[in-house]
């Protein structure tokens, strides 16, 4: 076993870990950090399935954006009295079963699935960068998709600053 | 076998519209008219003007032509397909020249004569109208579209009957001759219907081919072609083929004023004159015989005797009316009917060209005299002032005037001595080609048939007589009216009208004269006459009439002496008695001025011709009431009872329906909806409203499908 | 780089997520378990786009879905945060307002 695959082995175990810790456990905080976690743990992933560029994405989203997004959103709703930051969990046999059958059936799926037999899989590319052609092919064949998903994105932010934001108008109505 | 569709060819040419245009400009002229307020007479006149040269240069440059025809498709039903025909005959060229020429003339007449109406430019409007109509039935070889022209005359007729209708009499006169011209129609379309049944068209060039191929076979009448490429075998009784030409001949009856329906000419005088001279004189009840000329060779024997004998009755009874009458009008109205008796019998007899050319000739010196007399009425009229008043159309007040109105007298003179016959003007030449003809028929037809003949000369007399009583009592001895209004005084005598009025009288008085059809003493030399062919007749042979070209010669060769011989002999009779009775100064002319009413019997039945209107009024009318009141008692004895009853069972049945409807039908939707509602609540109980529980169902629902596949 | 694993690895955390997002009482948790099921299927697309290295189309996937997914967090964030102003709760449980 090379070490390359040791690390990458590493990562992929290390996000496993961290989604399972997410979802057994009931403090909000550690939710927050353990999905750092993760995140690190598929951006690492990511370099190993050569894709250098969603990896760092990954990072500068999630981890840069998201992550602190819902950490103020966690603030904004809770009333911090110095007390453990909890959140009670219900369903638990239920969720158990419905999400470990879709487990199941998904490992079942993937090992059925005879993916070598695949014409197409032999053209594997290795671990070459692939930048430049992600970069030709956003501003060539997708870029309207490109372009929509940036208006998209704007409209998102705006919609959001929109809800959050104090309507003061209103307020002067109620007052 | 022929083809229907082989003889309805469609053909057009430009000379067809300078043809339609005939018809066109004078309907350009009933809707603009209106638009010239006080300048519409000159604006209706000047189309009419140009109307009528286009006539004449039509009838000019084509009389010597080949037939020419055009057909178009109007509509289509099914197989059967109605179209426009339009044919360019010497009739019709004729018929157009006349209709158009003294239309033009009776419009510059009303210029004068109808000046001081309010309602002039609707007056011109209705001329426009009528010569557009006329023209309609003149121009189409189609007996659907002559029908449709045929009402729209009778309408404009109605509507210049009817123009003071705010006279009582006007109106009641307007709707006597729209419902006797009603009762005509109701057999022209009846006629039509035998015609269509039989040969699927009303194309009347269509029609006459289709007859010529028709047979008679063990008394039904066969006809057998092609229609559109489908077989077509019609077969029926023969006496049809007789009950359609005297059905279509009823047409005729009405509009041509013929007996029995004749009496809505005299009261049509409550017209206005000039339009007395074109439509009561000239031109609509012309229709009627030019109707009988294009059907013509489509009459059998039996039909053309019906004709016969009601022209010749027709003839003699208004001959007879018309000599007791006060009204001048009246005189001209009754001698009117009485030369369209002599037409039809011509037509009857099977002397088509001599019925025509009469047709033409009565046209001119018949619309003269009413011209003539309405200068009369016209100028005796300018005299009524608020003291005195008198009927300005009662020959009682006239005489005389032969001194006052030179010109009219002579204009009136020509026109009647063109009626009564005599040698020299166009009247002798065309009636005594229907004498002739009428004696040739009645030696070759032998039997009874020698009634028409008698009454038919009979006639020649009586009219001799009254056209002579008329000039007697207008022109000679001395003007009657100071005399008849002791205590008022004229304000003047009356004179000749101006140049509006004299022009068509004198016109017309000098197309009395025979010259103008040549120059000749008998209709034989006339060149009017030789243009006008009689055709053959068309009908299955076992039922033809004998066409008098196949009337042996020697029929004719003495009368072509002896009729002119004792129609001019007749005439000086009736000219003689006429002296006699009414001259200057006779006992029988004093006794009639101051006569109220006619003496004796036979003036009576003279005056009151024949009691044909109170016949109808006693007899036939509490008949038809009576029939209309047993019909409303029927309708709302049997017919709405029955309704009644059908209404109640109606009701009933609704309340058993209604019970159904509440227990049955509304409970099993009640049931329906109580289902669905209990469903909802069920299914609402799982919602819980919350998000998670949706999201596991999703996922149970999409396991289950996994596994379904998978396993 | 074994394909299978990393396919594992994505079955994983989209579990994980589900049951995250089925068990957790507070919204924001909610939030999280969809933000693991999005960055499984992140993991299933950049797996297969080695495989197209002229396109590479998988990536292209992600990266509109990690565009989305920010999209999503930023709303469903506004939403919860208003939601609380208005329910005075995060917790999901008590936002039954669709309740039939």
């Amino acid at each position: 076993m090379s070490l390359p695959l040791i690390i990458f082995y590493f990562f992929g175990i290390l996000s496993a870990a961290a989604a399972i810790y997410i979802a057994l456990t009931k403090n909000i905080i550690y939710v927050a950090f353990s999905l750092i976690l993760c995140f690190i743990g598929l951006a690492g992933v990511f370099v190993f399935l050569g894709a250098e560029f969603i990896a760092v994405t990954q990072i500068l989203v999630y981890v840069g954006g998201i992550l602190v997004l819902l950490i103020f959103g966690v603030m904004l709703t809770n009333r911090l009295k110095g007390e453990k930051l909890v959140s009670q969990s219900r369903q638990k046999l239920l969720g158990f079963l419905v999400s470990g059958m879709l487990f199941y059936v998904l490992l079942q799926g993937i090992l059925a699935a005879n993916f070598s037999a695949l014409e197409w899989m032999s053209a594997e590319s290795g671990s070459q960068t692939g930048l430049k052609t992600l970069g030709m092919n956003l501003m060539t064949e997708y870029v309207l998709a490109f372009e929509l998903i940036g208006l998209l994105l704007l409209i998102a932010l705006i919609g959001a600053v929109y809800i959050a934001g104090n309507k003061r108008k209103e307020d002067k109505h109620a007052a | 076998m022929i083809d229907l569709h082989e003889i309805l060819t469609f053909n057009s040419s430009p000379f067809m519209y300078l043809v339609l245009a005939l018809m066109a400009v004078p309907l350009f002229s009933f809707f603009t008219t209106g638009l010239f307020g006080k300048k519409a007479p000159l604006w209706a006149s000047f189309l009419l003007l140009l109307n009528t040269g286009l006539a004449v240069y039509l009838l000019l440059t084509n009389i010597h032509a080949e037939l020419q025809n055009f057909r178009g498709q109007w509509f289509q039903l099914g197989n059967i397909s109605i179209t426009l025909n339009i044919m360019v005959d010497e009739l019709m060229l004729i018929m157009s020249v006349i209709v158009n020429f003294i239309s033009l003339l009776v419009h510059v007449f009303s210029m004068e004569y109808m000046k001081h109406d309010k309602r002039l430019s609707l007056y011109y409007r209705y001329l426009g109208l009528f010569t557009f109509s006329m023209m309609g039935i003149v121009l189409f070889y189609d007996l659907l579209l002559m029908f449709v022209f045929w009402e729209l005359v009778g309408l404009s007729s109605f509507l210049l009957i009817g123009f003071w209708f705010e006279k009582k009499s006007a109106s009641l006169a307007a709707n006597k001759a729209f419902i006797m011209n009603r009762i005509g129609d109701a057999g022209f379309i009846t006629g039509l219907m035998i015609l269509f049944t039989q040969f699927q068209s009303f194309d009347l060039e269509a029609i006459k081919t289709l007859m010529l191929l028709s047979e008679i076979e063990d008394g039904n009448w066969i006809v057998h072609f092609m229609n559109n490429g489908e077989q077509v075998f019609n077969s029926i009784d023969g006496r049809w083929l007789s009950a359609a030409g005297i059905a279509l001949f009823c047409g005729a009856v009405g509009k041509s004023a013929q007996f029995p329906l004749q009496i809505w000419l005299p009261d049509a005088m409550e017209g206005p004159t000039p339009v007395s001279a074109l439509i009561h004189a000239a031109t609509m009840v012309a229709a009627g015989v030019f109707m009988l000329a294009r059907i013509f060779v489509i009459l059998d024997a039996q039909a053309l005797e019906v004709v016969a004998i009601v022209g010749a009755v027709t003839a003699f009874m208004a001959a007879i009316a018309a000599l007791s009458q006060f009204d001048i009008k009246k005189v001209l109205a009754y001698s009117t009917i009485s030369q369209l008796g002599y037409m039809v019998l011509a037509m009857g007899i099977g002397a088509y060209s001599a019925g025509l050319f009469h047709l033409i000739t009565h046209a001119f010196f018949k619309a003269g005299l009413f011209l003539s007399a309405g200068i009369i009425i016209h100028q005796l009229h300018a005299l009524e002032d608020k003291d005195v008043s008198f009927d300005p159309q009662d020959m009682r007040v006239m005489g005389g005037l032969r001194k006052h109105m030179p010109k009219t007298f002579f204009a009136f003179l020509f026109c009647a001595l063109a009626l009564a016959g005599l040698p020299g003007f166009s009247g002798f030449l065309s009636k005594d080609a229907i004498l002739l003809n009428l004696s040739a028929w009645t030696d070759h037809k032998g039997g009874g048939f020698y009634i028409p003949e008698v009454l038919a000369f009979a006639t020649v007399i009586f009219t001799a007589f009254y056209t002579f009583r008329m000039i007697f009592l207008v022109f000679f001895g001395e003007f009657r009216l100071p005399s008849l209004i002791q205590d008022a005084k004229l304000k003047a005598l009356p004179k000749d009208g101006n140049a509006k009025l004299m022009v068509p009288a004198l016109l017309l008085g000098a197309l009395s004269l025979s010259l103008w059809f040549g120059f000749t003493l008998e209709a034989e030399g006339s060149w009017l006459y030789h243009l006008i062919e009689t055709p053959v007749f068309l009908v299955p042979v076992s039922y033809a009439a004998t066409s008098l070209i196949d009337i042996p010669e020697r029929y004719f060769e003495a009368l072509h002496t002896i009729i002119p011989a004792v129609s001019i002999g007749f005439a000086f009779i009736g000219f003689v008695l006429a002296y006699l009775a009414y001259k200057p100064g006779a006992k029988l002319e004093k006794a009639f001025v101051n006569r109220r009413e006619p003496v004796g019997p036979l003036g009576q039945i003279s005056f009151y011709h024949w009691y044909q209107d109170s016949l109808y009024t006693k007899i036939i009318l509490p008949f038809i009431l009576l029939l209309s009141r047993c019909l409303a008692w029927f309708d709302a004895q049997i017919i709405d009872r029955f309704l009644d009853g059908l209404a109640k069972l109606a009701v009933v049945l609704g309340h058993v329906t209604k019970w159904f409807d509440k227990y049955f039908v509304d409970g099993l939707v009640n049931l329906t909806a109580t289902t669905s509602g209990k469903v909802g609540q069920l299914t609402r109980s799982i919602q819980s409203g919350k998000v998670q529980t949706f999201v596991v169902m999703s996922f149970v629902f999409l396991l289950l499908i996994l596994l379904l596949l998978m396993f | 780089m074994p394909l299978n694993f990393v396919l594992f690895l994505g079955a994983l955390l989209f579990c994980a997520g589900l049951y995250t997002v089925i068990t957790k009482k507070n919204t924001i948790m909610v939030l999280v378990g969809v933000e693991l099921m999005l960055n499984a299927a992140n993991v299933n697309l950049v797996a297969f786009s080695r495989f197209d290295a002229v396109g590479i189309q998988g990536q292209v996937f992600a990266l509109f879905v990690i565009t989305v997914a920010a999209a999503e967090a930023a709303i469903g964030l506004a939403l919860v945060v208003k939601v609380y102003q208005h329910f005075q709760t995060a917790n999901i449980d008590e936002i039954n307002e669709l309740k039939g």
